[in-house]
């Protein structure tokens, strides 16, 4: 009897040391992976929580002049990148002219939004019926320039409308009425979400 | 007690079956000198001291063993462990191997699918051209034929109505609009005039108008606006917002049955007259558009029936154009004879504009020479109309988009006609600067000042133009334009002497015809082509 | 033995699988932050197809079936309802009419509990889903009036979230589709073209192929 007991004793040594060191380790690991895959998934499936808005867009020969539509007014952001490229290409000095003030109008219109500290959305101002008529000015003569240059190039509106922001979108629609200017000016429109900030800084600096 | 359990031992050990335990346990301790560290040495002298009786030797003997057991399962755990290590770095080696290169495999697959979904979607190269019927892209055809040939015999007349026909539309819907504007402002009018007088002129529902060369023709009387009353503000605005959801309906079955039930609920009154009209000329072009004949009869039975002045001559129009379609030469005839009464009427009341008249002259001359051959009254009817626009001042904005077109139609002459750079050039700069080229326009445009530089072997500037035609069809979703090249085709035999040349600008009519039948990327593939070939020049 | 050597090897498999998945959602997280969006850059352009038109509002979507509505809406008018821009009942989805001049016929949506949500474009027997399916891509396309107002300016709410599914849906089925922000200062309506150059109704997404 004595004897079994101390060879048992011996036994259960051995295999005890083993599997104790085993189990809670993969218990830990197959938790760890269910909440990390878990998270995984979420974080997929979950619509993306900051999504920055770059101020040049194009596609093609056609550039965005960019209206950011919010609650309290819109945000302009004109293109300015190709613009210099358009001024090699006209012949005219009185379009050169045009474009050089055009540029520059809308250069201080983007330092202006970008010497803003805090968030741009801040700067937004309900739309100036004077403002729009010059922008569907400056736009349809731009390409117009464009077009008697032989040059592709042209120029669209494209809105980009946060939730509350229709009012002011379709304020600037309606001024856009008055103006024959605005007959052949092309639109975009498109949904954005309140999350959805807008970078200048980021693009400015590429220019 | 038995000797039993040594026994075994005593065996082990070639010892004698008689051997004393205290023997026993001498042999054991001296065993014990050259193996200090058995332990089941160390137990059997334990058991041997127990079975002497030396209780105490023998419990330091069996704590001895099993010291001696713990440090031997040590010993053989760390053994253990030790080969476990090499068999599990071998494995991870081989795990390594196996699992991180389909991972790095698999995150660079991921980004990049990462970076292609990140990617703006390009856009389709696709859209069909309007699918016009046959039939009216032939009417128009032989529009612009009637045209070239008055400019030949006339050549002051080739600006003003060089071919006013083209439009975002058939001719006969260019027309149509002309028409309708004219129409809406007049029933703008109407209605402000409705609140001081009472427009109730007219006699008991009948058409006003009634042409020479057909009978009377009997209305049934649900056919007449003819209920008693004041015209319904609430439903002239309803029924004119409701032309938004019929304008590119191609249903005409659907068009047919809403009018059907609207003027069940509404009982037409004799004051609304003209916006039943409206809708009854939906469905006639409709029905028109898709040939059927009988269809396009009875609703232009009907909406003569409406007793409205503003639509007679769609009604003739529709009529002749679809009754020669049936090969029915005589009521064509007779239909376009009853046009020519129409305009004769028209012309007379004074609720028309002259641009209005103007307008229906200018159909008067298309038909005639669209269906009937007939030069000389299309001449006429062309005179008539231009010395009509002449007269008129104020220009609005239909009148400056439809001058627009003008220009364009100008810039086809100059272009067949070779024009010097100088007069080029400034029918350009107007046309650039007109502010209401839509890209389709922009299209023709460029692909009428392309061959204008080919012939000429301006072959630089010819290149650019035909690069912002190809960039252009690519941005392009649907190429929507109403031009019609058959005219300038036809002229480019004598405009341009060299057959290469000659050929390209065939090739680049072709790519630019809205009517023909092929997709974007078709059009591109043959700018591409027209390109090519000048690269090699 | 060997049963041992297994268990560690299964060890090894899972740590190796949980510091992978580690990597991916640092990887998920880095690109979170500096996502820069890209719009579709959607531009209206004229078509030959006619429109389809839907309200989007409070995350749910109706189809305005033109044919009733105008229907409805030319009874009103003729019992005098209308008259005065006075708001009346349109008897479809919990609309309200109006007719002006300005706005040719406008449709309140005070009610939408009876709309579809747009949640059912992912079951597919929904009415919803046979609406969508119905538009035949080679004559028509799909016009959605959006509503833009939210309680809390988050979007939730608003029609913008219900209008981005039936466009990604719908673009799938080669559908293109176009749209408008509407409110209740400005709700939707449709109008003759000959009026204003606001009443036209162009599709500008492009349906995929």
């Amino acid at each position: 009897m004595a004897l079994s007991r101390a060879k048992r004793y011996a036994l259960y040594n051995q295999q005890e040391k083993l599997e104790i060191s085993l189990f809670p380790f993969l218990s830990i690991f197959l938790c760890v992976m269910g909440v990390l895959s878990f998270i995984n998934v979420l974080s997929s499936f979950s619509a993306p929580q900051k999504i920055e808005l770059t101020a040049q867009l194009e596609t093609g020969y056609k550039v965005a002049y960019q209206i950011f539509s919010l609650p309290d007014g819109v945000i302009n952001v004109p293109p300015t990148t190709h613009l210099r490229k358009l001024q090699k290409a006209v012949t005219s000095e009185d379009d050169k002219d045009t474009i050089k003030s055009i540029i520059q109008y809308r250069e201080g219109v983007l330092k202006q939004l970008e010497n803003h500290t805090g968030s741009v959305m801040n700067l937004a101002r309900d739309p100036d019926i004077d403002d729009v008529l010059d922008t569907m000015r400056d736009i349809r003569s731009l390409n117009e320039i464009a077009l008697k240059a032989n040059y592709l190039y042209e120029e669209f509106l494209l809105f980009g409308i946060y939730p509350n922001g229709g009012q002011a979108y379709q304020k600037i629609r309606d001024v856009m009425t008055l103006t024959q200017d605005s007959r052949a000016i092309s639109i975009g429109l498109e949904p954005l979400d309140a999350n959805w900030t807008l970078n200048l800084k980021k693009t400015t600096n590429k220019q | 007690m038995s000797k039993t359990p040594f026994n075994q031992l005593k065996i082990n050990w070639s010892l004698a079956e008689d051997t004393s335990l205290d023997d026993l346990l001498a042999q054991a301790q001296n065993k014990l000198l050259s193996d200090p560290s058995n332990p089941e040495l160390v137990y059997n002298i334990a058991e041997i001291h127990r079975h002497l009786g030396n209780k105490d030797d023998a419990d330091a003997n069996y704590k001895e063993a099993i010291k001696l057991t713990h440090e031997r399962t040590k010993v053989r755990g760390e053994k253990l462990e030790k080969r476990l290590e090499k068999k599990r770095g071998s494995t991870r080696a081989k795990f390594l191997i196996l699992t991180f290169l389909p991972v790095i495999a698999g995150l660079l697959i991921a980004g990049g699918l990462w970076k292609a979904l990140a990617d703006p979607d390009p856009i389709p190269a696709e859209a069909n051209p309007e699918n016009f019927a046959f039939t009216q892209w032939l009417a128009k055809q032989q529009m612009v034929k009637i045209i070239t040939t008055l400019q030949k015999q006339n050549p002051e007349l080739s600006f003003d109505f060089s071919r006013q026909a083209s439009s975002k539309q058939s001719p006969m819907e260019f027309m149509q609009s002309l028409m309708q504007e004219d129409a809406i402002q007049r029933m703008k009018r109407e209605q402000q005039n409705a609140s001081t007088k009472k427009n109730d002129k007219g006699k008991d529902g009948r058409p006003e108008f009634q042409c020479s060369k057909e009978p009377a023709i009997s209305c049934p009387a649900s056919d007449i606006p003819s209920a008693a009353g004041e015209l319904r503000q609430e439903v002239v605005l309803l029924m004119e917002a409701y032309r938004s959801v019929l304008e590119n309906e191609q249903d005409c079955e659907k068009i047919e049955k809403s009018i059907e039930s609207i003027g069940e609920q509404l009982q037409w009154r004799k004051s609304e007259a003209r916006i039943k009209a409206d809708l009854e000329d939906f469905a006639m072009e409709c029905f028109y558009r898709q040939k059927n004949v009988e269809k396009t009869i009875e609703h232009a039975r009907k909406l003569q029936c409406t007793g409205d002045a503003g639509y007679i001559n769609s009604v003739y129009w529709y009529m002749t154009a679809i009754t020669h379609h049936a090969q029915d030469t005589a009521r064509a005839e007779a239909s376009y004879q009853c046009f020519q009464e129409a305009t004769d009427y028209i012309e007379k009341n004074t609720d028309f504009s002259p641009a209005y008249i103007a307008s229906r002259h200018r159909e008067s001359g298309a038909l005639a020479w669209l269906y009937f051959n007939d030069l000389d009254s299309a001449t006429n009817e062309l005179q008539k109309a231009r010395s009509l626009l002449k007269s008129i001042s104020k220009k609005t904005p239909s009148i400056l988009e439809v001058s627009g077109e003008i220009d364009l139609d100008l810039l086809e002459t100059y272009v067949t006609a070779n024009i010097d750079q100088d007069s080029f050039d400034e029918l350009l700069h107007d046309i650039n600067s007109s502010g209401r080229l839509t890209d389709g326009y922009k299209q023709i445009k460029d692909t009428l000042v392309t061959i204008y530089y080919l012939q000429n072997n301006k072959n630089d500037k010819a290149k650019i133009t035909l690069k912002n035609i190809t960039s252009r069809f690519k941005l392009m979703p649907e190429f929507i334009c109403g031009w019609d090249w058959g005219g300038f085709k036809r002229g480019l035999n004598d405009s341009i002497s060299d057959d290469s040349i000659r050929e390209q600008a065939i090739n680049m009519v072709d790519l630019a015809d809205c009517y023909i039948d092929s997709s974007i990327s078709q059009r591109i593939t043959q700018s591409n082509a027209v390109a090519k070939w000048l690269q090699g020049k | 033995m060997k049963n041992l050597i297994s268990l560690d090897s299964l060890t090894d498999i899972v740590s190796n699988s949980v510091g992978i998945l580690i990597i991916f959602a640092v990887i998920n997280l880095i690109h979170d932050d500096s996502k820069t969006y890209q719009l579709e850059i959607p531009i209206e352009h004229a078509t030959d197809l006619s429109p389809v038109f839907f309200i989007s509002k409070d995350d749910r979507l109706v189809h305005l079936d033109t044919d009733k509505l105008f229907a409805n809406a030319t009874l009103q008018a003729t019992s005098g309802a209308a008259a005065n821009k006075r708001l009346f009942p349109l008897d479809y989805s919990g609309l309200l009419g109006k007719i002006d001049r300005d706005n040719g016929i406008s449709f309140y949506a005070r009610d939408t509990t009876e709309w579809a949500a747009f949640q059912d474009l992912d079951k597919r027997q929904s009415n919803l889903r046979k609406t969508l399916d119905n538009i035949d891509p080679k004559k028509q396309y799909a016009y959605f009036f959006v509503y833009d107002s939210s309680e809390d300016g988050s979007g939730i709410g608003s029609g913008f979230e219900a209008f981005r599914k039936a466009r990604e849906y719908l673009k799938s089925h080669a559908i293109k589709t176009g749209w408008q922000p509407v409110n209740s200062e400005a709700p939707t309506n449709i109008c003759d073209k000959s009026f204003s150059p606001r009443c036209v109704y162009l599709p500008s997404y492009l349906g995929g192929k």
